[in-house]
């Protein structure tokens, strides 16, 4: 059983690029810690031989043809998938410098 | 008003009213319901496509609804949230998505359009589906169709609350771990939830991906049946929609209803869904109903699933592992809400830190859960023993259906709740979806169908559990629990 304590809610958000202030951390301790003590009881499952399931149907799923499908453009022929850019620049996405 | 759609086909047949009268009669009811079940209406929108119905219908049509070109032509929809559609605000209950206006429609909206539906809006729901109560949405609470104080259920808490509080006819909602059906249950209406695969989910917005579907929430089975029958079908949008094939589901009912006997069905009645902690109206409502298929002929057969105890452990972990990666893609950079200090960050950990400050407390919870569960050191105790158990259920659901055609419990072990009861307590409020999580974990259609009310006028619902593919079984059953129950 792991222990949920305030360094491991720390670097798990690290890890999922969430920024928490000390009263979520503290909130979370808690609520995580609740959240897997009730998980635990899967550790006693005898589990021995068995295949995960970690898709929603069966076997392989098909292949498509490698086919190019336009993406959906506006009146003026731009990429319709720009309008819900925060920023645009030269038909692209433009993001702050991340090189320093 | 009228019940079902084909009484709304027979209305516009006889003129005795319009697509545009009967959408201009929803969109007055949104407007002075304080529900909260929308996010956004598409008026200008809705109204055009119901102004061009009402002409076709006169010209085009000679006056007769075309049932079988478009079978739910001029019915009025709402859509949950977490649905795309071109050029119309989606925002999955979220502030991240405050402003997204997506350029494609999802598959499920896109074929109830062309059957003829007009789509009135987009239903608020829990923020990216997380929740049992509607209470995580950033636009607010949404409230009980009938009684104020109490929570419709959720995620699809504005579907539920829209179709019995009168606000569309019928709507959309999305079911990863109970997320149709206890709404449904709550608020006392249908809802059905297919088997994974049934309907493509191009333009869902994904929670946990091995096990989100799109469903139909309704007044009545036959509605169901229908939306559900126009939705389903493989889609190249979607690899992992199957090809089997899709029935005339609403003659199905149909058929029942004109001659109501469950003779010759074995129902199952599994014993671990009996609690103790059922509310003992609950409990009461459902073995009435037992009862009263017992009655009606079918055969009712005790049975045990016995990894039923482990669903809501197993369920949250499996759910969660799938969103903390599904919600990666919400970085700022392509789209959704970009904070202004976010352009100020050095770095780009530190951007994605600003853009993610958007999200709300339960998803940040999940999210956090989701990626410990799959850390390294973690992943083996946790997403991978999740996964093997998930196993061990749906074979206790394969063993099963090897005795009985059907399996029926309650949906939720309480009837709604009071807003902000539970919310204080995750736990708590994931026990809500202890019944409904097993189906989903299995990939089994299932469907909540209103049975009875309790002492304070709130409506219980029963749950049933049909084998993978046999939607045609759920629904007749479905149909016939409508017929005999009062």
């Amino acid at each position: 059983m792991v222990e949920v304590n305030e360094a491991l809610i720390k670097k798990v958000a690290e890890l999922s690029r969430l920024e928490l202030n000390e009263h979520e951390i503290k909130a979370y301790v808690k609520s995580i810690g609740d959240i897997l003590k009730h998980v635990d009881q899967l550790s006693t499952v005898n589990v021995d031989g068995v295949e995960p399931m970690y898709y929603g149907v069966d076997g392989s799923l098909r292949l498509r043809e490698d086919v190019v499908i336009p993406f959906p453009t506006d009146e003026n022929g731009k990429p319709k998938v720009l309008k819900n850019a925060p920023e645009v620049m030269h038909d692209g996405f433009k993001v702050p410098p991340i090189i320093g | 008003m009228y019940k079902t759609i084909r009484e709304v086909h027979e209305a516009y047949d006889t003129k005795k009213t319009t697509p545009l009268e009967l959408t201009r009669h929803y969109f007055s009811e949104i407007k002075k319901s304080k529900h909260n079940a929308f996010i956004t209406i598409c008026e200008d929108r809705a109204t055009k496509q119901a102004e061009l119905q009402t002409h076709e219908l006169n010209t085009k049509y000679s006056g007769k609804v075309p049932r079988q070109e478009k079978p739910l032509f001029g019915i009025p929809i709402g859509i949950k949230d977490v649905l795309t559609m071109d050029g119309v605000r989606t925002t999955c209950g979220s502030k991240m998505l405050d402003n997204y206006i997506p350029p494609y429609t999802a598959t499920a909206v896109e074929k109830l359009e062309n059957a003829g539906a007009i789509s009135l809006g987009k239903l608020n729901m829990d923020e990216f589906a997380m929740g049992s109560s509607n209470e995580n949405s950033a636009y607010g609470s949404v409230i009980h169709p009938t009684h104020p104080d109490r929570v419709p259920g959720g995620s699809s808490g504005g579907s539920g609350t829209a179709v019995a509080a009168g606000l569309c006819f019928a709507a959309l909602g999305t079911d990863t771990g109970g997320s149709i059906r206890l709404p449904a249950s709550f608020c006392g209406i249908v809802g059905m939830k297919p088997t994974y695969g049934r309907i493509s989910r191009y333009g869902q917005i994904a929670f946990a991906s091995s096990l989100d579907q799109i469903g139909p929430m309704t007044k009545t089975v036959e509605d169901a049946a229908l939306l559900c029958q126009v939705m389903a079908g493989q889609d190249a949008y979607d690899s992992t929609t199957s090809d089997a094939p899709v029935e005339d589901w609403q003659k199905a009912v149909r058929e029942v209803e004109n001659t109501p006997t469950a003779k010759g069905y074995k129902i199952g009645v599994p014993q671990e869904y009996f609690i103790d902690g059922i509310h003992p109206e609950v409990r009461k409502a459902i073995e009435n109903t037992i009862q009263v298929l017992k009655s009606q002929g079918a055969e009712i057969v005790p049975i045990s699933l016995p990894h039923t105890q482990y669903a809501v452990a197993t369920y949250y972990v499996i759910a969660v592992s799938e969103a903390s990666s599904n919600l990666s893609r919400f970085d700022g950079v392509r789209f959704g809400v970009r904070p202004p200090q976010a352009m100020e960050a050095k770095n780009p950990v530190e951007f994605y830190k600003k853009v993610r400050a958007n999200f709300g407390p339960e998803v940040k919870q999940r999210i956090i859960l989701g990626t410990f569960a799959l850390s390294s050191g973690y992943f083996d105790a946790y997403y991978r023993r999740a996964s093997q158990v998930r196993r061990l259920m749906r074979q206790d659901f394969e063993n099963a259906f090897k005795e009985v055609d059907l399996i029926v419990s309650p949906v939720c072990p309480t009837t709604a709740f009071k807003l902000g009861e539970k919310s204080k307590d995750p736990l708590q409020m994931y026990l809500s979806d202890i019944f409904t999580i097993p189906a989903s974990l299995a990939g089994l259609p299932s469907m909540s169908v209103p049975v009875a009310k309790d002492s304070e006028g709130l409506s219980i619902g029963i749950h049933l559990i049909a084998p993978r593919f046999h939607e045609t079984v759920l629904f007749k059953m479905a149909g016939i629990i409508e017929k005999v129950t009062p």
